[in-house]
């Protein structure tokens, strides 16, 4: 039922426009944060009272039954539902009206989370993709692998109509860039003219598509691995020190540069009017994280990043049972929150001090695996199998470890 | 008005209201009926107390790594228990429901929150569960369906967090079903938490609570409370430090014998251990000749004994 | 009177009637929330196991995740936690000698009926006859005998197990549906004085055990047995004790193992 209502009708504001409006950030406040579909059809007397509450009209319910579609003349949804319901106790659910928002699926293979009124994530296409959507058009923060991006750029499709407008990498991996080219090129460069640059404004603009920025090391390494990674998917733009900011759909956006983490060109995306950090590898809810050496990644690269990121979350304290928190959208696995990164923080410490602990007692990197200091989170984040497996995790560790000896 | 009109309005309006199927009455102060467990309801588990647990090796090793300091971190001092700790804590429920104002049905059912429980809302309208990348609450995400006279509901997306209060874990992967049947004034709930990552088999446990008309809950008011970390300890003030015991160095691990003479390994839980056929690997034991802490005096009983060891019982 | 007023009181009166039908048919229908009472086994129409609203036979195992210290083992003398224990009952209580009850022919104090069920242990119950359900026990080989209908309890000495009234309780139909479920409730009596703990916590013979069984299928197909239980003493409790205790359905008998009582 949700795939048919995603399939016939758009999901997003009725009033998004193909163009982004000339002046500022001032769109018709119909500022519904999400839909999902109503177990039952709206009687006449529900549609006429949601015909004059809807347009118009601030709604800011936590949810909201969709108002018909075009489209999908099937699908009458009712707009009274959120405005008088949810609007009243129900917001009191601690986080729980974000879980109220039925999932939008993309296509098939993708699973589009909404995550603020105008942030969506896309999981399911290699690593996750975040989504902002505003009147300057889409940011993309990664766009997962190469294989996955005409899904990516339909999902994309489904939730507006504007143009993507920057792409932000978090790192180097083929399942955050591997779609840099297909979608950077569907989108419509920022950039104009060059003036006294010194180079072609079809360089400076990317050929009039979408900017692609990410740390310079990134380019460094994505330059050196000619097989795995074409010239069409490097990045355009790179910052170098420690961070890039930017003002785009009302929006600040910090571009933070985590060194020698999962890797020495990691960045995570803060957004900061959204309240939403989009963290890269460097929080995986899936598995351990990787941390691969040889790009210049380090075990305490990767705490420092995620505590780094522990002081930039905002927990819903005091008032814990609202929903108001930093979401942090994961190189993989599911939308997260304060609880989930020192969760994951805790986890990765400790493993952190069980095979710092064999180290200094003169255990080989076999005598640590046969130990396996994993027991107890080996199950929720290890794998024997796959392209990321515990014993790499280990030997992983060990070699960041002993290597600053 | 026409009295044809008007009877046929109050019988649509009394036939819309009136259940399809016989569902009953939840709304409420409830208070706690509870007869076993005082000792994890009160004072709590002592710290490697996985009797009754049916965790596995995982589990087992996750909870032997638990250091309570963990909880005196400012970014572990305002966490919530999971779900489950409806049958685990000590308090009342206030449990009330929201209707569509407009149809009149059932939208949900809200059980309270407590102090260190967050509020449960039970989804009655048939709406689907969250993706699995969705976010995961405290709270969790509840649906609920009625078979018979037996309100069932479904838990999913729990944050990851303990079972018990020494830190016997369960995972963001559980799963909590639970059965809410009434007696009269008595409200019994079974509920049975489903973690493939820490259990073996699923945990079942079940508790009873009295409607209460004076709606005195002691605590559990249901009104959630506002909670703001400090730091409490300066050493744990250290960016990044995270308080564990590391493999093989729990200093806990023998307090349970020592105390009770129950042997460890079943201190350390396991579903074999919850089977009435266990009790035939525990023939050595000879229980402690007298008890002597949290015998079920004071608040949890009759006036203590003072025995001059400073020690009530 | 004209016709046409006539018509109108006519249509007054059946617009009248109408609602007071409904508000009285609405107010049996209302929620089984008191615990509705369709007292099927009565003996006058159905028998017990005819009228059976849900299925108790089978073979079924104690599952231990609650008072795993006071049940898989024996406590310590003088442990009452979680009981509401009267003065009174701490003097018996602390009192308490296993060689005692052994010496005098006295191991089954603790497998009274207000105890029996806390004991880990499996159940079997069967239909003894068309309106006589039986639960036995392998620890302590007890046998629990629930009476529907009119049965009246035989004179004589107080027994471990009581005299125990059944009555099947199901919720009131609803709109003309009668819905699924039920759940068995016995009230017991008529019990011997003995321990509602095996570390000599008594009860005396004044004790009445109130007992509401439930089924539930899981998901998976696993089926289990909920009883919610109150012990009121007014010699021994301050209070009625209320506990849940939850028994999981085996497939057979394989693991059916009779043991005799044991005082410690």
């Amino acid at each position: 039922m949700l795939q048919e209502t995603l399939r016939r009708g758009r999901l997003v504001d009725e009033h998004d426009q193909a163009q982004p409006p000339a002046s500022g950030y001032n769109k018709p406040h119909f500022n519904r944060i999400a839909a999902y579909p109503c177990p039952w059809k709206p009687t006449s007397v529900q549609a006429s009272i949601a015909g004059a509450v809807g347009r118009g009209q601030i709604m800011n319910g936590i949810s909201a039954c969709r108002t018909a579609a075009a489209g999908s003349p099937s699908r009458q949804r009712d707009g009274v539902l959120a405005a008088l319901l949810l609007a009243g106790g129900l917001c009191a659910g601690g986080g729980g009206a974000l879980l109220a928002r039925v999932p939008q699926q993309g296509s098939d293979d993708l699973d589009v989370v909404q995550v603020r009124s105008d942030f969506y994530m896309i999981a399911g296409a290699g690593g996750n993709v975040a989504v902002q959507v505003g009147p300057a058009g889409v940011i993309l923060v990664d766009t997962g692998s190469a294989e996955m991006s005409d899904k990516v750029l339909a999902a994309v499709r489904r939730l507006t109509s504007r143009p993507i407008r920057y792409v932000i990498n978090t790192s180097a991996d083929t399942d955050h860039t591997g779609g840099n080219d297909k979608l950077s090129k569907a989108g419509q460069t920022i950039l104009g003219n060059p003036g006294s640059s010194g180079v072609s404004e079809e360089v400076y603009t990317n050929g009039g598509a979408a900017s692609v920025l990410a740390h310079e090391n990134v380019l460094a390494r994505m330059s050196g691995q000619q097989s795995l990674f074409p010239f069409a998917v490097l990045p355009t733009k790179t910052y170098s020190g420690r961070s890039y900011p930017m003002y785009l759909n009302g929006d600040g956006i910090q571009v933070l540069h985590m060194p020698a983490a999962h890797s020495d060109g990691d960045s995570v995306v803060f957004f900061r009017r959204a309240d939403v950090i989009v963290s890269g590898d460097i929080l995986d809810t899936t598995r351990f994280p990787v941390i691969d050496v040889a790009k210049g990644g380090s075990i305490q690269g990767e705490i420092d990043a995620l505590n780094h990121l522990v002081d930039m979350t905002i927990p819903p304290f005091p008032l814990r049972w609202r929903e108001d928190r930093t979401y942090v959208i994961p190189g993989h696995g599911f939308v997260s929150d304060y609880g989930d990164l020192v969760e994951y923080r805790n986890v990765v410490t400790i493993m952190r001090d069980r095979i710092q602990d064999m180290v200094v007692s003169g255990m080989t990197l076999q005598q640590v695996k046969v130990a396996d200091p994993t027991k107890g989170f080996r199950k929720r984040y290890g794998s024997d199998t796959g392209e990321w497996t515990t014993e790499m995790f280990i030997e992983a560790v060990y070699t960041s470890l002993t290597s600053r000896r | 008005m026409n009295p044809w009109k008007l009877g046929a309005l109050v019988m649509a309006g009394v036939l819309v209201t009136v259940p399809a199927f016989a569902q009953f009455d939840l709304t409420g102060k409830w208070a706690s009926r509870s007869g076993q467990d005082a000792m994890e309801r009160g004072p709590g588990p002592d710290p490697v107390d996985y009797l009754g647990l049916p965790l596995n090796d995982e589990g087992r090793a996750r909870a032997l790594s638990y250091d309570y300091s963990l909880m005196s971190l400012p970014e572990g001092q305002c966490g919530y228990h999971t779900p489950f700790y409806i049958v685990l804590g000590p308090f009342g429920l206030h449990m009330w429901n929201e209707f569509d104002p407009v149809t009149g049905r059932l939208v949900a059912w809200k059980i309270g929150a407590w102090v260190d429980k967050d509020i449960q809302t039970i989804w009655m309208d048939g709406r689907p569960h969250p993706s699995p990348n969705a976010p995961r609450t405290y709270g969790g995400f509840t649906t609920g369906r009625w078979e018979g006279d037996t309100l069932i509901t479904t838990t999913t997306h729990m944050k990851s967090t303990t079972i018990r209060r020494n830190g016997a874990p369960v995972s963001d992967h559980a799963t909590m079903t639970m059965y809410m049947v009434r007696h009269g004034d008595l409200l019994t709930i079974r509920a049975v938490m489903d973690d493939p990552v820490y259990f073996s088999e699923p945990l079942v446990r079940s508790r009873v609570w009295a409607l209460d008309p004076r709606g005195n809950l002691n605590l559990g008011n249901g009104v959630a409370s506002p909670c703001e970390p400090i730091a409490e300890l300066p050493r744990l003030d250290i960016a990044g430090l995270v308080p564990h015991h590391l493999p093989g160095q729990n200093p806990f691990v023998n307090e349970l014998t020592q105390m009770y003479n129950i042997p460890v390994e079943a201190v350390l839980g396991g579903a074999e251990t919850l089977y009435p056929e266990y009790r035939k690997k525990l023939t050595g034991y000879v229980p402690p000749a007298m008890c002597k802490r949290y015998c079920g005096c004071g608040g949890l009983g009759v006036p203590c004994i003072e025995d001059g060891s400073g020690v009530p019982r | 009177m004209t016709r046409r007023a006539s018509r109108s009181l006519a249509a007054e009166l059946l617009g009248l009637t109408a609602m007071a039908l409904t508000v009285v048919w609405s107010s049996g229908l209302e929620a089984q929330g008191r615990g509705g009472q369709g007292r099927a086994g009565d003996g006058t129409s159905a028998t017990a196991k005819a009228a059976a609203p849900i299925d108790l036979t089978g073979y079924w195992v104690s599952v231990v995740t609650q008072d795993w210290r006071w049940r898989m083992v024996t406590p310590a003398k003088g442990d009452y936690a979680s009981i509401p224990i009267t003065a009174s009952a701490k003097k018996v209580g602390d009192g308490w000698d296993p060689a005692k009850d052994e010496a005098a022919g006295e191991p089954c104090k603790s497998y009274g009926a207000p105890a029996l069920m806390a004991v880990p242990t499996r159940l079997r119950i069967t239909w003894r006859d068309e309106n006589t359900l039986q639960v036995e026990t392998d620890a302590g080989t007890q046998t629990r005998q629930f009476h529907f209908g009119n049965w009246k309890p035989q004179r004589g000495s107080a027994t471990w197990q009581g005299d125990s009234i059944a009555e099947w309780e199901r919720p009131r139909p609803a709109r003309g549906v009668s819905p699924k479920g039920g759940s068995l409730k016995v009230v017991t009596t008529h019990l011997r004085p003995g321990y509602l703990r095996k570390n000599g916590v008594p009860y005396s013979a004044g004790v009445v055990l109130t007992e509401y069984w439930d089924v539930s299928t899981e998901r998976n197909g696993d089926q289990w047995i909920t009883i919610t239980s109150t012990v009121e003493d007014a010699r021994y409790l301050r209070e009625p004790w209320v506990t849940a205790l939850n028994f999981k359905n085996e497939r057979d008998g394989a693991k059916w193992d009779l043991t005799p009582c044991l005082a410690r």
